[in-house]
């Protein structure tokens, strides 16, 4: 830790010892303060909130076709689950909730798989008389990567002007969707995106 | 050496040739053999290798430490797949890197970039390098030019004093028979 | 009844280690030499008490005893009786009471090593230190890390058992407490260190009598990070076996620092010189080895190894800080006394090897460090996160270790003082040439690339040149020319070209891949044939291991497995690796179905010569044991370094000698 050059302490090595003592003894004390000072580290997550919100398109359980493109000017929550994730069928009944709510308005909810098998996906929804709302069972995991998912659930409120306004690295709960969407403009918004 | 002379003949003998041609053979050997494993064939590396060697440079998002091709994270999967996927589209290793920047930080590459700060990390073990050499080298050409170390009169005045046993001089010299400052201590 | 005598095991543990500091340190003070042996009375006592608490725990463990919240938190009855065991130290608790207990034995070893010497202030103060580290321990037990805490389990309460990883592997067994015995070793030439600054006499007696101390902890830090990595590889199923982690990172740097200290000591030893850097060595490998604690047990950096996290993280950085603040203080304080009477007059000696060696462990270490908390430092200065990792270290390292190859093949047959070119061309051509052999060889059979071809040439001239010293030592002295510090040493050098030499071929040309296979299916994949037979579920009383069933090249079946622990929810992999002296074929399962579409999906990596690893691991075990036992040794009155320069008459080279009068 200390300098190599300390070898060279001869006559007059008592300065170079000393000084290299201190210099050592202060980069160490920054150091210290250094480890004892950070937390715990902030896991990796997603950089997309505030930027645009990657387009995409897929078919849905029923058969026919999402494309956010076609949902600019509305508020648009993009869902990411797996049927393999407990806290993902958590939160199952606060979305359902949430588009509930939401009927008429110019909301969408869309749910998209990650690292799941459509198979399973059919099976789990149909167990539930459908999901309410439109569910892609994309298997190729593009979607989810150009949102940047570490893990499931992970949901994102795309706002009416394109741009993504509010990630939740969890569960959702339809209050807490709601007030994203108030704090971002709330149904006022809605139509003004180009 | 106290047996440098018998041993300088001994080596000494034979033409120089004799002497070094050993050595030029192993050079030539060795460079023969270096350019043959730098230029020589070797297999071209499947798609399958490219994806493996990109996936060991990203990192797992929800693990700690590992890389992509270590994990077996559903988030790992999910890039390791679609690492496979751009590699087929034909994209370039810094390409693919560059997607996962974009979306996850430069936290999820393993290797830190080579600018702003994060230079720093790459810069300063060589800094460091050079300066310990250098320091090295300060202090050889001190020690070749500079004379041998003599007792200077101080030296001699401190050791006659911790001779007559004087306490004020330095005290791991109290025992005259102990020329190493050691005290009973072997 | 285990609580109340674990805690009369640590309260009696602290007790006496605060009153042997206070004792011993009022004895020093005032010079009462009957005062300074009573360390004999404390180490024992600190000992007892270590040793009380350990197996307090060891019986509340295997009697299962819930009401000792460890046991409840990490013990279950369905854990087998090894990893039961080994439970104790699986988490940070009972670390910390192996860590003490392994303490308080070396204290005693020291207190018995020394006994005719206790009142020797140069003893008397490595113990004071050494009883100052044990009640640093002994606090944490007793309050911060308190193992023995009460737990009232409900009827029919079942602990959750040791962490799924950690119950994998019978290596988990041997692999912390060597690591400990490496680790708490250092703190006994530590301790002497501080004596030797403490008392002034900062001349070479403290390093004769640590010297062998040392030698054993390094050897025991060396097994525990072998072990390690190779219950790593065996466990974690990602066909590696160094991640370049935080937590093995921790464990490296003290083993860097050590070696340098166990190298350039020699130069101490025979020329006076090197004092400063000798002591800074010792104090920075101790320093380390309670950082690594820290960075394990801390959650400040994310590793796979950090099992347990904890609150003893201010603890650790506080004791951390008053170590280093200790150690810069005195040595800066004894900087006159510690200045060296000697020179080096060519760096084209042994001296000046061990000085270069030096320069390039302290860099190994220093990039280590650097890469290791440098995420931190970036957090720290703009909030921004980066990740450092195996590329990183790979790449800054390699020119590091090439170069020390190189070193470790010339320094061996270089005299002290001056080495004139004749000597070495004389010296060299034989190991050079095997050097040559062995990167022939390698581009023979195909290894294609520059690092890795220039690895194995250097390997080869330094295993060369280790077998020339071994071969002329034994010709010369016979079986005793294998035991003793230097050739003990050469036999080390040959463990490490080993693994030098496998970790080269292996991180160069390691091929990974992924199958999807039916029962029946084959796949080729880097010269190896898989056939995939089918599924088989075992269950165990701890888990259900649903193996696939694989032959490789028609050897097996391989039954690499998903592993599903009774009581967590988790779902652990083990691999399964048919290792040959060429290569390593390691699969692990990524998943599996059965049902009416069974298949696997099994991760494949073929490495080559990982066995290597593990062999020249037990050949440095083996050459540690070597140097330990006493060879022909230099009688201890001898002078060991000439007070002035060209006093002495320069050593003779005897093998030199016994070379020309063979040739």
């Amino acid at each position: 830790m200390t300098s190599s050059r300390e070898t060279g302490a001869r006559r007059g090595g008592s300065n170079l010892a000393r000084n290299a003592a201190i210099v050592v003894g202060i980069f160490l004390v920054g150091f210290i303060a250094l480890l004892a000072t950070r937390g715990a580290n902030t896991p990796i997550s997603s950089r997309i909130v505030g930027q645009a919100a990657p387009n995409f398109s897929g078919e849905t359980l029923d058969g026919s076709r999402f494309d956010l493109a076609m949902h600019r000017g509305e508020w648009v929550i993009v869902n990411f689950f797996a049927t393999w994730c407990t806290e993902c069928r958590l939160e199952d009944p606060q979305i359902s909730q949430f588009v509930a709510s939401h009927e008429g308005e110019p909301v969408k909810v869309v749910s998209v798989a990650f690292s799941d098998d459509a198979e399973s996906i059919r099976t789990y929804f149909a167990g539930r008389q459908g999901a309410s709302w439109p569910v892609i069972p994309s298997d190729t995991g593009r979607i989810a990567l150009d949102y940047g998912i570490t893990k499931v659930p992970e949901s994102y409120v795309v706002a009416p002007s394109g741009l993504v306004v509010a990630g939740f690295f969890g569960g959702v709960t339809a209050s807490g969707l709601d007030e994203v969407i108030n704090e971002n403009g709330g149904m006022a918004m809605a139509g003004s995106g180009s | 050496m106290s047996s440098g002379r018998t041993n300088s003949s001994a080596f000494s003998s034979g033409s120089p040739l004799r002497r070094l041609g050993p050595w030029l053979l192993l050079g030539v050997v060795i460079v023969a053999t270096l350019s043959l494993a730098v230029f020589g064939t070797r297999d071209a590396p499947t798609t399958q290798d490219r994806v493996s060697s990109i996936s060991r440079t990203v990192k797992c998002p929800v693990c700690s430490g590992e890389s992509v091709a270590e994990s077996n994270a559903p988030a790992s999967q999910e890039i390791r797949r679609d690492i496979a996927l751009r590699v087929q589209e034909g994209q370039t290793d810094d390409e693919i890197r560059s997607y996962y920047v974009a979306r996850y930080g430069e936290a999820i590459l393993l290797t830190p970039s080579a600018s702003g700060i994060n230079a720093l990390v790459w810069i300063l073990p060589v800094a460091a390098l050079a300066v310990a050499l250098a320091g090295l080298a300060i202090v050889f050409r001190r020690w070749s030019t500079e004379p041998a170390e003599t007792a200077s009169p101080e030296d001699r005045r401190l050791v006659e004093a911790a001779l007559r046993g004087d306490e004020t001089g330095s005290s791991e010299l109290a025992d005259p028979t102990d020329g190493h400052g050691e005290g009973d201590s072997r | 009844m285990n609580v109340a005598l674990g805690r009369a095991g640590v309260t009696l543990g602290l007790v006496a280690a605060v009153l042997g500091v206070v004792t011993v340190g009022y004895g020093l003070v005032r010079r009462r030499p009957d005062l300074i042996r009573l360390s004999r009375a404390y180490a024992v006592l600190v000992f007892v008490g270590g040793i009380v608490a350990f197996i307090a725990m060891e019986r509340a463990l295997i009697t299962r005893d819930f009401t000792v919240k460890f046991v409840a938190d990490n013990g279950s009855s369905k854990t087998p009786a090894l990893y039961n065991f080994a439970t104790l130290w699986s988490a940070l608790e009972g670390s910390i009471i192996l860590w003490s207990a392994i303490l308080g034995g070396y204290l005693v070893a020291v207190v018995f090593k020394f006994r005719k010497r206790l009142a020797d202030p140069l003893v008397g103060w490595a113990l004071l230190t050494m009883l100052a580290v044990a009640a640093f321990f002994f606090f944490l037990m007793a309050g911060p890390a308190n193992p023995f805490e009460n737990f009232s389990p409900p009827a029919g309460f079942d602990g959750p058992g040791p962490n799924p990883l950690l119950q994998n592997h019978p290596l988990m067994a041997f692999h912390p407490p060597m690591l400990y015995l490496g680790y708490v070793g250092f703190t006994v030439p530590f301790a002497f260190a501080i004596a030797a600054l403490a008392t002034g006499r900062v001349g070479e007696g403290w390093l004769l009598a640590t010297r062998r101390w040392t030698l054993i902890a390094w050897g025991f830090l060396t097994a525990g990070i072998i072990l390690g990595s190779w219950w790593s590889y065996e466990v974690l199923g990602w066909g590696g076996y160094w991640a370049w982690d935080p937590v093995e990172n921790a464990s490296f740097m003290p083993w860097l620092t050590g070696t340098a200290y166990l190298h350039s000591v020699m130069v101490q030893e025979r020329r006076g010189m090197l004092r400063v850097w000798n002591i800074s060595l010792l104090c920075a490998t101790f320093a380390l080895t309670i950082l690594g604690t820290f960075i394990t047990r801390s959650g400040v950096l994310e590793s796979v190894h950090a099992f347990t996290e904890s609150s003893i993280g201010p603890s650790l950085i506080a004791f951390f800080a008053l170590i280093v603040l200790v150690t810069v203080g005195l040595i800066g304080w004894r900087g006159d006394r510690l200045r060296s009477p000697g020179r080096i007059d060519s760096p084209l000696s042994r001296e000046g090897a061990f000085l270069a060696n030096n320069v390039l462990f302290g860099a190994f270490a220093f990039v280590i460090l650097l890469g290791t908390v440098f995420p931190l430092v970036v957090e720290a200065i703009n909030n921004d996160r980066i990740s450092v990792g195996v590329p990183y270290f790979n790449r800054m390292t390699m020119p590091i270790g090439l170069t020390l190859l190189f070193l470790m093949a010339i320094a061996p047959v270089l005299p002290w003082r001056k080495a004139s070119a004749e000597l070495l061309r004389h010296r060299l051509i034989w190991p050079a040439w095997v050097g040559a052999g062995a990167m022939v060889f390698a581009v023979a059979v195909g290894a294609r690339g520059l690092a890795p071809v220039v690895a194995f040439g250097l390997g080869g001239f330094a295993a060369g040149s280790a077998g020339r010293q071994l071969v002329l030592a034994a010709r010369r002295q016979g079986w005793r020319g294998l035991v003793g510090r230097a050739n003990g040493g050469m036999v080390v050098h040959l463990g490490v070209v080993m693994i030098a030499v496998a970790f080269a071929a292996s991180s160069s040309y390691v091929r990974q891949a992924e199958f999807t296979l039916r029962p029946g299916d084959t796949a080729e994949f880097a010269g190896h044939t898989l056939l995939y037979e089918g599924q088989n579920i075992k269950e165990e009383s701890a888990k259900t291991i649903n193996q696939a069933l694989v032959r490789i090249d028609g050897t097996g079946p391989w039954a690499p497995s998903l592993n599903k622990f009774a009581n967590g929810q988790t779902t652990i992999g083990t691999p399964s690796v048919r290792s040959t002296f060429t290569d390593d074929v390691a699969l692990s399962v990524i998943d599996i179905r059965g049902g009416d579409d069974p298949s696997v999906t099994l991760r494949v990596t073929v490495q080559p010569l990982i066995i290597w690893l593990w062999i020249g691991g037990g050949v440095m075990a083996l050459g540690t044991l070597l140097a330990v036992f006493p060879g022909k040794r230099r009688n201890p009155i001898d002078a060991v370094s000439s007070p002035l320069a060209g006093a002495s008459p320069p050593e003779p080279e005897p093998e030199a000698d016994r070379v020309v009068a063979n040739a």
